[in-house]
């Protein structure tokens, strides 16, 4: 049993020591067994551990860090009962182990440290959602509406001087565009809740654009017409691509005082640009009695948030830009920009 | 004044600070090296409560032993086990919780509960779903003697009553 980076003792049930082999060994001291190993501290336990491994058992002796595999049994002599411990110092093998067993742990806790954290930042996220869900909801929407509508009897009963009414306009104004913010951010969030990029998947322009408009068909009474010659297939959400082309399409009928007959769609062709799309509308002026060129850009703004600002959001998920041209009211025409979209291209 | 010896064990998942713990409580050191337990090691620390000299014998196991049975031999002569986790990990607030309900349910063992590593907890961390009996760090020392008189004391009690009925 014993080898030459091992330690024996013989010690009976009281921990007295008969014989030893080890360096550290002083026969002059009468030191007890557990006054070397104190996890023999306990003569009850002494037999718990007999043939039993305990491995590997660390001690401290002389200020030197020892690793052993500890080996009790028993022994009779002279009809006494003794007890046989033979320690084999493992404490390079040991060692080595520790370090290797210390890398995989340092693992183990900043891995379950990140998963708290994720946890946490899901909590906090779900509260904000909350929180946006009332600031976008009802409970804020209404009273801003009724605020709208007070300042609207006022403004209607005439009995107003002329900066009252401006600034009462200006107000409604304001409470509009305000009215349109929360609905955007609303359905941004409904949106984004009920559809993910769990389900994104390849599909080409022609497949999004058919959902278009198919989906518009019922809410315009316009043409809507593709020029598309792109048979890529891009990695993008259909559902989220079919809202921002809806959006923006929305957004170019719902210019006032003008009527929109048509809508273009076309693909854009440039050497650096991996995908785009170029969205033309032609409209005539509802009546030729007003000034309608001027009258359709001072309207425009407080109309158009909503539309614009949801396909904005969306095209920014997927590296997208929008940008509107509307110099002349009767052609505007939006630029869709994606330069970085995962795009598999056709065979042909 | 009277003598008594206790055997006590710490127990609880990988870099709980169980180690640590011990070196605070034992040799009044600490050292933010992190070095995992290999085994088992047992160190000793006497302490005076009133009229009685308490020998603790702390028995800290390594993280690993606690995932499979072989850790209740370990238990044999033992009077109190310390369960630790680390605060900001509640994996390992989960594990001991439930390998402190085992124990306690197949041996008559005196328990406490420890939540160490309070000196890494930020302004976000919500510890009130932890059940334990005490907050320690063993980095600043916080609680840690405390911790250890606590168990102590309610072993000599125990030992108190035991004797009296």
């Amino acid at each position: 049993m014993k080898s030459s980076n091992a330690f024996r003792f013989i010690f009976d049930n009281d921990g007295i020591i008969y014989f030893a082999e080890a360096p550290f060994y002083n026969p002059a001291s009468e030191k007890k067994i557990d006054e070397y190993f104190p996890i023999f501290s306990d003569q009850t336990t002494y037999d718990t551990w007999v043939n039993k491994p305990i491995h590997p058992y660390e001690f401290e002796i002389n200020d030197r860090n020892y690793f052993v595999d500890i080996n009790l049994d028993h022994i009779k002599k002279n009809g006494q009962r003794y007890y046989d411990l033979v320690l084999v110092d493992k404490s390079n093998h040991y060692l080595k182990f520790q370090a290797e067993r210390t890398e995989k742990n340092n693992y183990k806790i900043s891995n379950e440290r990140m998963l708290e954290m994720n946890h946490r930042l899901k909590s906090k996220i779900e509260q904000l959602d909350e929180i946006l869900q009332y600031v976008v909801g009802n409970e804020v929407k209404s009273p801003i509406g009724s605020i709208r509508s007070t300042l609207q009897v006022l403004d209607d009963s005439k009995n107003l001087n002329a900066s009252q009414t401006q600034l009462i306009k200006i107000s409604i104004e304001e409470l509009s565009r305000i009215e349109n913010i929360i609905s955007a951010v609303y359905e941004l969030q409904m949106f984004s809740n009920s559809k993910s990029f769990e389900q994104t998947y390849y599909c080409s322009f022609n497949e999004i654009l058919e959902d278009t408009k198919e989906t518009l068909i019922s809410s315009v009474d316009f043409e809507i017409a593709f020029d598309i010659n792109d048979q890529n297939q891009y990695f993008v959400n259909k559902f989220h691509f079919t809202k921002i082309l809806q959006s923006l399409i929305k957004y170019l009928a719902s210019f006032p005082l003008k009527y929109v007959h048509e809508v273009i769609i076309k693909n854009l062709k440039t050497e650096d640009r991996t995908c785009g799309l170029l969205i033309e509308s032609k409209a005539d002026y509802l009546s030729s009695n007003l000034n309608t060129s001027d009258s359709i850009k001072s309207l425009k703004s407080k109309e158009q948030d909503f539309n614009l600002m949801i396909a904005k959001k969306l095209s920014k998920l997927y590296g997208g830009t929008v940008s509107v041209n509307d110099d002349n009211p009767l052609a505007t025409s939006i630029k869709l920009d994606f330069k970085n979209l995962l795009v598999k291209k056709s065979i042909s | 004044m009277h003598e008594v010896r206790k055997k006590i064990i710490l127990i609880g998942s990988v870099g709980v600070g169980k180690t640590s713990l011990i070196r605070r409580f034992v040799h009044q050191e600490f050292t933010d090296e992190y070095h995992s337990t290999i085994g088992v090691r047992v160190d000793k620390k006497t302490i005076t409560l009133d009229d009685t000299k308490v020998h603790l014998m702390i028995w800290d196991l390594a993280g690993e032993i606690l995932q499979n049975k072989a850790y209740q031999a370990y238990l044999k002569g033992s009077s109190g086990i310390i369960g630790i986790f680390d605060v900001t990990r509640p994996a390992s607030y989960q594990l001991i919780n439930e390998s402190l309900q085992n124990v306690k349910g197949s041996q008559e063992l005196l328990s406490i509960m420890v939540g160490n590593k309070i000196d890494l907890l930020d302004e976000t961390t919500d510890i009130h779903g932890y059940d334990c009996e005490y907050f320690t760090s063993a980095k600043t020392g916080e609680n840690v003697e405390e911790m250890f008189n606590l168990i102590a004391q309610k072993l000599v009690k125990k030992d108190e009553k035991f004797k009296r009925i």
